[in-house]
């Protein structure tokens, strides 16, 4: 686990992925979804934040879009669960 | 077409039969001397694109500040808020329903709601990342009716946009979309920044189940460039130049010969992972095929590690066109091109052939 997982649960985050998943319309199992990179997954940043936005809504978690650019900076591709645990706020 | 002596835009659709043919519908008016099979009865796509109903019913908003009583808008209090702009404290949580039509417009427009969404950027910056802030803002002077795709809703397999006076038009920018055809921005902004060329633009969309780099659904690749080239024969657009970002890039330099493009500007372009070419370490020299590589302008994110990532595979297919690098790091790097002003000097290397200082010649 990296740092940029901090803020969600493991448990709920899978729970997160498979919401996403559905939503996105992915053709990926959850379980799979959560380690490939957004571009991977062909994710633009309007699908993210339509998706952080339905997820505030469905878990009461707040995403900052001004972190999307955290993980554009990043050394490698975050991942889609790296990437949405790096925009939930914490508090 | 003009409307109270104003010259509109035109509009042509093309979906495939799935049996080698597009159908071809169009806009009535002046692009009328453009054959077609039949002109667009926009009462009989909106009973089949709701996406369609929910466009217009969005347009009338932001055109009349009022919605139509019998049609439900849940953007109309969104757009009459940010008409208040200032009544909306920037600290307070913008609610769900607002966050939704303001990302609706984001994809489909129309320009008119973009445009108010530049207006009001401190209102709504919350909802936004940062470069999308700074393209709105960069953009608003360019968000005009005109520019409106009006049909985006209706999810044809091609779609040729004219703009208003481009009657006697010879060349046509065909661009190809990513794998959620945007053009890595979204594409009604991309539209924006790309229409105040003033030339036709011809869009290549994929179908959730079919991205275009296989072809048009019912035909392969080959098939597909064929049919496309045909159509832009028979409408008079002979001189063509290609465009595409990321799984778009791609795709465009697989059609590069087939459509007879003149030059491709590739904006990180590389193949879906779902694709059997993804995993082929030569599959953009392969795109090309005989294409000049030198007529390929390859265009990347210096920062982005995806784009990086390309950038190494580009180096060991070996996929050597000249490139041009710029410093925003996002990839499929039109939207970089858009924040770094820069996209007005790759457009005049792609349509007017000037000269461009590439980092590889």
């Amino acid at each position: 686990m990296t740092e940029h997982t901090d803020p969600l649960q493991l448990d709920r985050l899978s729970e997160i992925i498979e919401f996403s998943v559905r939503f996105l319309e992915l053709d990926i199992d959850p379980a799979k979804a959560a380690s490939e990179s957004l571009a991977d997954l062909g994710i633009d940043s309007l699908e993210l934040l339509s998706l952080t936005g339905e997820l505030e809504e469905a878990f009461g978690i707040t995403f900052d879009p001004d972190r999307l650019q955290n993980a554009a900076r990043a050394s490698k591709p975050l991942t889609l669960g790296e990437t949405l645990c790096l925009m939930a706020s914490r508090g | 077409m003009t409307s109270g002596g104003r010259q509109l835009a035109g509009h042509h659709l093309f979906w495939s039969t799935g049996k080698g043919r597009l159908l071809h519908y169009r806009t009535r008016g002046r692009d009328a001397a453009l054959p077609a099979t039949r002109d667009i009865s926009i009462w009989k796509l909106r009973r089949k694109f709701p996406a369609l109903v929910l466009w217009l019913s969005l347009e009338r908003a932001v055109r009349t500040g009022s919605g139509n009583p019998r049609i439900p808008n849940p953007a109309l209090p969104a757009l009459q808020a940010l008409e208040r702009a200032g009544s909306v404290a920037a600290e307070t949580p913008l609610p769900v329903e607002w966050r939704r039509s303001l990302l609706g417009i984001l994809m489909l427009g129309p320009q008119r709601g973009l445009a108010k969404m530049a207006e009001h950027l401190p209102t709504i910056s919350r909802i936004l990342t940062p470069n999308y802030r700074r393209m709105l803002s960069i953009l608003a002077p360019a968000f005009n009716d005109s520019a409106d795709l009006t049909f985006l809703a209706c999810k044809p397999n091609v779609y040729l946009w004219l703009p208003p006076g481009s009657g006697n038009a010879s060349r046509v920018l065909v661009c190809f979309c990513t794998s959620s055809n945007s053009l890595n921005a979204p594409l009604p902004v991309a539209h924006a920044a790309l229409a105040a060329r003033g030339i036709p633009i011809c869009y290549v969309f994929n179908q959730r189940t079919r991205y275009a780099h296989k072809g048009l659904p019912g035909m392969d690749v080959d098939q597909s460039a064929r049919a496309i080239s045909q159509l832009l024969d028979r409408l008079g657009f002979p001189e063509r130049y290609g465009l595409g970002t990321s799984l778009g890039g791609y795709t465009a330099c697989r059609y590069a010969s087939g459509l007879r493009l003149r030059r491709v500007l590739n904006f990180s372009g590389w193949p879906d992972k779902g694709s059997e070419v993804y995993a082929d370490a030569n599959c953009m020299s392969k795109a090309i095929g005989s294409f000049p590589a030198s007529n390929v302008l390859s265009v990347l994110s210096s920062t982005d590690p995806n784009d990086k990532s390309i950038l190494g595979s580009y180096e060991k297919d070996p996929f050597l066109t000249p490139r041009c690098f710029l410093e925003t790091p996002t990839h499929g790097s039109l939207l970089a091109a858009i924040i770094e002003n820069r996209l007005d000097e790759l457009l005049d290397w792609l349509v007017e052939g000037k000269h461009f200082e590439s980092s590889l010649q």
